[in-house]
């Protein structure tokens, strides 16, 4: 019962400040919109757009205007799109990263060389911050577009995620019953699989669902460089054109999906571990 | 073994050896700044100088002091409420501790970067940007890593004891947490600090953290960006130390469990 009620009480929360913000900014935010932004129509017209000329209370307990103040298009639209792009940039990520992760994880398990291998590369990819990775990425490779960006991102993402994971599994190694499978001679692959990541593949799952919500968050400055026009650079771009509408129902997409993928973890580690029911 | 521990032990001192480099090379640009920062119309986008015809490597150790000093007073912000807000956890009543893990559960759970984005931007002040981006991100995590020592040190016999021998909470913090507390601080200092380099630089990479006069490496990876082509060596001087400088930190991080 706590987790809806959790979940509702942050998504009113980033409702009521997304809707109520646009009060306490500096100045009249559609004269602004009319002198800067070139848009062709009176204040007037854009404080009714922007449900200004009614009280706070009411903005906060209305939906936003499904149409954009820049963009001739319903904002529906916009963000349905950006949407569907960031979708498949994160399931492609998670499809380059997750194997990797896993295989520098069983290099890991591994003694001697190729442990420390699994370390040089962790750190040499964890070191590497997207803006650096993405622009030489771009003038090394002609990929087509989301195979370069999810690419750059799952790079990065492989060497932070092998960083926090080796430590856990290290913590795991010596009450897990590794030693007696070695000993009774089982081949290592199938020892690392289900000896020590099974047990551990509930905590995992938690941890990844928490993870997509830094992937959605982090993937803006991958969608800037690559202008892969996803939720982010939506965002970023309405921001910056001042676009109040698609700004407020960009935030609340954002904020449900990272809750959801947080659940989402949470669920399948209960579904992996049923003692946590 | 051996052979790993002692590699291990100097890959960390040329860690340490290159973040002091740095330090000293941005003391030095700080007190100097008139000095490192010339800017010469004649070298307007030549090799090793920058868009306003400033020597790049100059310039780096400038951006580096300007990114110290705007990251100094927000990470010691940071710290200070990570543990100001940990120390609820000293507190046994229950609705406390629900009210602190509801708190950090909300914050984390927010888009904390796009949020900082959006706040910075609307308020039209690029500072804003990096303060808010640094709460919503650093203060959740490092309030958690605390948190959790203190209600871990809270069970342990010898607080029990103490306890029980009428220290009050003052004595207790002094003599039992602070320690371990700061043992907790040095492990996790490297993080900090890497979270704090990499959230300013990917700001100014956007041109939405530090403001122009700011001169940060955020700003010089920005400036670079632009000029990717015709004169790739900003982007080049700036990413590589860089990279050396957050490997020096993963590298110090490094630490064994004992």
């Amino acid at each position: 019962m706590k987790t809806p009620l959790r979940i509702l009480l942050v998504f009113s929360l980033v409702w009521s400040l997304s809707r109520s913000a646009i009060y306490f900014l500096p100045g009249d935010p559609a004269d602004f919109l009319v002198h800067e932004s070139l848009v062709q129509v009176t204040p007037e017209d854009l404080r009714s757009k922007m449900d200004l000329d009614r009280g706070i209370i009411h903005r906060v307990f209305s939906l936003p205007k499904n149409e954009s103040l820049i963009q001739k298009q319903s904002t529906t639209t916009l963000v349905g799109r950006a949407f569907f792009k960031s979708v498949t940039l994160t399931l492609l990520t998670l499809a380059f990263s997750l194997p990797a992760t896993l295989g520098l994880l069983y290099l890991h398990f591994q003694s001697g060389r190729r442990r420390s291998l699994s370390h040089a590369i962790s750190i040499f990819i964890a070191s590497t911050p997207l803006f650096v990775a993405g622009p030489l990425l771009l003038r090394c490779f002609q990929f087509p577009n989301p195979i370069l960006p999810a690419l750059t991102l799952s790079l990065y993402l492989t060497g932070f995620w092998y960083r926090s994971l080796s430590k856990k599994l290290d913590a795991l190694l010596p009450e897990s019953s590794v030693p007696g499978a070695r000993a009774l001679g089982f081949p290592e692959f199938q020892v690392f699989s289900r000896n020590l990541l099974a047990p551990a593949l509930g905590s995992f799952l938690a941890y990844f669902g928490t993870q997509l919500g830094i992937l959605f968050n982090g993937s803006l400055i991958v969608e800037t460089i690559f202008q892969w026009n996803g939720l982010g650079s939506l965002l970023a771009e309405s921001v910056l054109s001042r676009d109040y509408p698609v700004i407020e129902v960009c935030l609340l997409v954002v904020t449900l999906l990272t809750l959801l993928s947080q659940q989402i973890g949470y669920w399948l580690q209960s579904l992996w571990e049923p003692r946590l029911r | 073994m051996g052979t790993t521990t002692a590699m291990k032990k100097t890959l960390r001192f040329i860690g340490a050896f290159w973040i002091s480099l740095m330090c000293l090379g941005a003391f030095f640009a700080f007190f100097k700044q008139d000095q490192f920062e010339i800017h010469s119309l004649q070298h307007v986008l030549q090799p090793g100088y920058d868009a306003f015809g400033r020597n790049c490597v100059f310039l780096l150790f400038s951006a580096a002091a300007q990114s110290i000093k705007i990251m100094l007073p927000v990470g010691v912000l940071c710290l200070s409420l990570a543990l100001f807000l940990s120390s609820f956890a000293l507190f046994k009543n229950e609705r406390i501790q629900f009210v602190l893990r509801a708190s950090l559960d909300t914050l984390s759970s927010l888009p904390g970067f796009l949020i900082a984005l959006a706040i910075g931007v609307l308020f039209s002040h690029a500072a804003f940007t990096f303060w808010i981006g640094s709460l919503l991100l650093i203060v959740p995590s490092m309030t958690r890593y605390f948190e959790s020592l203190i209600l871990k040190l809270r069970e342990e016999e010898y607080v029990h004891a103490s306890e029980a021998l009428g220290a009050r909470p003052f004595h207790l913090w002094v003599h039992h947490y602070r320690p371990e507390l700061l043992r907790l601080l040095a492990a996790i200092l490297p993080f900090l600090i890497m979270r704090l380099i990499l959230l300013e630089t990917s700001l100014s990479f956007l041109g939405l953290g530090a403001t122009p006069e700011h001169e940060t490496w955020g700003r010089l990876l920005y400036q670079g960006k632009d000029y990717l082509l015709e004169a790739p060596w900003i982007m080049l001087i700036t990413a590589a130390p860089l990279c050396l400088t957050l490997l020096s930190f993963h590298l110090l991080s490094d630490q064994d469990p004992h």
